[in-house]
């Protein structure tokens, strides 16, 4: 191993990034996550393992800026009785790896487990790998992609309304 | 043993209310399961499903598991997913490739046209057993065919051939196969799964039930409406535009002409007029299309077939179709207030790819768990589910639902098809009056 100041330094970096993504959605604030991506950012669930094509294949998520805020707007609209009341969420988020740094993106993985609580349908568990790929504009980094491959990506579910 | 009776059936179903047991009782959930979805022609697979010889799909009819397999000669096979030997299922994958069905458990091993090939130790066996007495293959299901690629199963004997059955909305499959430039349809694109807690009729019902979108709906189409008004986009997403459909004026809804048929069939019309989902979409891939249409059909045949715009089309009791967007959705009863919904879609053959890409963006917003606009049925169906199931059948007057809204102003016509405005519940009459003749013996008719 010959990790040296700068690479610990640049993982401890996205560590904290990573943490604190997770952090904001479990704290609700989900205008300030969104602010997270970039303008030509995408949120990816695959609905398939292994799924490399998000046009002639499905998925559970596959959403732009546009839609995101969209979703925002609607889960937090007064009508909406599939959120409420409105779903808790907990993340763990684990064995944070800097996977890459070509081309000028920050490629981070993780393992991530979300226990979700919404009270009449009670309580369960999303799994699963996390690949965030990042972009530095100015002083911040921004989402380019945050793909969330979920162990039981093609089993039946019941609905799921928030970004996990 | 059933203690339901077939006159407190026929009581259950009036002209304009329905009593809340037909949803919510186990009993009538177990006598719906041999009457209706054993005794007719139920979707199992499609063709493009299974290719190659020895290719099989898993299906379930009713509360059968069965296998779908290109056989040697390359007709369908139909078989129940049970070992004769130990009862096993032989298989437990959703899909594969076989030379032979070899049962996991003891190694009784089957050809693919289900008849037994041999068992492990053969000398082991008394000599009155017999590799050939059919009492040892693979049970074969009554009935498998297919019509233009849809393959069906009927677990009984009784009833019309699937041509019969399927003739009042078989133009609305005829024209989701028609719109294929190469005069085919390919399964494509992965299937979701998505589990809610209620009955399998209200799903299908809400399909014929227009009305509830501008209520049910309302953070879905009105969050778009809201972000339009804010942001002024330059476009708005396809996913969004699917949402923001849902909040048409209320008045508009009855513009949309709503069939129901003998047998319980139905069809709906379409309400996607904007941009990217409108009939006639004015983006260069369908322009490519549409001149790929009028090669293989001509002008004339390509606008009439073009010019057919149905949102849903049940066949009747559990399958629904888009045949624009070439979806379909199946409703799998699992138990009196459990479904699985299976959506899917195909590609066309022919047509350029961003034509297939709509679809898979279509079967994502319709029919993802995250999907803005299912989810509200969905959640809907629970809470309807959870006020409908005490087991108390009293018979007292807020025990029944009502589903009067058109009544007595639907248009009969010669054929027996009832027809009624967009949020008429002429839908939801028709198909419980089918569910009712199905569940007293009526249907299917023998003759």
């Amino acid at each position: 191993m010959s990790a040296n100041k700068s690479d610990v330094a640049l993982h401890d970096e996205l560590e904290a990034f990573v943490y604190a993504e997770a952090e904001l959605l479990d704290d609700g604030k989900f205008d300030d996550w969104l602010d997270l991506f970039a303008d030509d950012g995408i949120y990816w669930i695959p609905a398939v393992p292994n799924q490399d094509d998000p046009l002639n294949t499905i998925s559970i998520f596959y959403e732009d800026k546009d839609i995101m805020a969209i979703r925002i707007r609607r889960m937090t609209h007064p009508a909406n009785i599939a959120q409420s009341p409105f779903p808790r969420t907990s993340h763990v988020v684990g064995q944070v790896r800097v996977a890459g740094t070509d081309n000028g993106l920050l490629e981070v993985s993780s393992r991530v487990q979300v226990v979700e609580y919404r009270e009449g349908d009670g309580q369960r568990v999303f799994a699963g790998k996390c690949h965030h790929t990042l972009r530095r504009e100015g002083d911040d980094l921004k989402i380019v992609l945050k793909r969330f491959d979920l162990v039981d990506c093609d089993a039946p579910h019941t609905f799921i309304t928030i970004p996990l | 043993m059933n203690m339901i009776s077939n006159d407190e059936i026929r009581d259950f179903v009036q002209p304009s209310r329905v009593h809340r047991r037909v949803y919510a009782d186990a009993d009538i959930f177990d006598l719906e399961m041999e009457r209706i979805f054993e005794r007719t022609w139920v979707f199992a697979a499609h063709e493009s499903d299974i290719p190659e010889l020895g290719d099989y799909v898993r299906a379930r009819i009713g509360r059968r598991e069965v296998i779908v397999v290109r056989a040697d000669d390359g007709e369908l096979g139909g078989f129940y997913n049970r070992c004769p030997h130990r009862g096993s299922m032989i298989c437990n994958v959703r899909r594969g490739h076989v030379s032979t069905f070899d049962c996991p458990y003891h190694g009784w091993s089957f050809s693919r046209d289900g008849s037994l090939l041999g068992v492990p130790l053969p000398t082991g066996y008394p000599d009155e057993f017999n590799v050939d007495d059919p009492r040892n293959s693979l049970e074969p299901v009554a009935q498998i065919a297919s019509y233009r690629g849809f393959v069906f199963i009927n677990l009984s004997l009784t009833g019309p051939a699937l041509e019969d059955y399927l003739a009042p909305v078989r133009d609305s499959l005829d024209n989701m196969v028609d719109r294929a430039p190469g005069g085919e349809l390919i399964r494509d694109g992965g299937e979701f799964r998505q589990i809610y807690y209620g009955n399998w009729k209200v799903h299908v019902e809400n399909t014929f039930d227009f009305i509830h979108g501008h209520f049910l709906h309302r953070s879905s189409w009105g969050a778009v409406k809201e972000w339009e008004r804010d942001t002024k986009p330059g476009e708005t997403p396809h996913m969004a535009q699917q949402m923001k459909a849902n909040g048409l004026p209320l008045p508009e809804w009855d513009k949309i002409g709503l069939f129901g048929f003998d047998g319980g069939h139905a069809h709906i019309g379409g309400f996607y007029n904007e941009d990217k989902i409108a009939a006639q979409r004015a983006d260069p891939a369908f322009a490519a299309y549409q001149k790929l249409l009028v090669e293989r059909h001509g002008e004339t045949k390509t606008a009439e077939i073009l010019e057919i715009d149905r949102f849903n089309t049940l066949v009747f009791p559990n399958l629904i179709l888009n045949i624009r967007f070439q979806q379909i959705r199946l409703f799998e009863p699992v138990a009196v207030g459990k479904t699985v919904l299976r959506s899917s879609c195909f590609r066309m053959k022919g047509a350029p790819e961003e034509i297939f890409h709509s679809s898979v963006r279509f079967m994502m917003s319709q029919n993802s768990p995250a999907s803005m606009i299912s989810q509200d049925d969905h959640e809907a169906f629970k809470n309807m589910q959870t006020a409908l199931s005490p087991r108390d059948w009293n018979d007292r007057e807020s025990d029944w639902l009502d589903v009067s809204r058109g009544y007595g102003h639907e248009v009969r016509h010669n054929d027996g098809a009832k027809e009624g405005v967009g949020s008429s519940e002429v839908g939801i009459r028709n198909q419980l009056s089918a569910w009712s003749r199905y569940m007293t013996g009526e249907l299917p008719s023998t003759s």
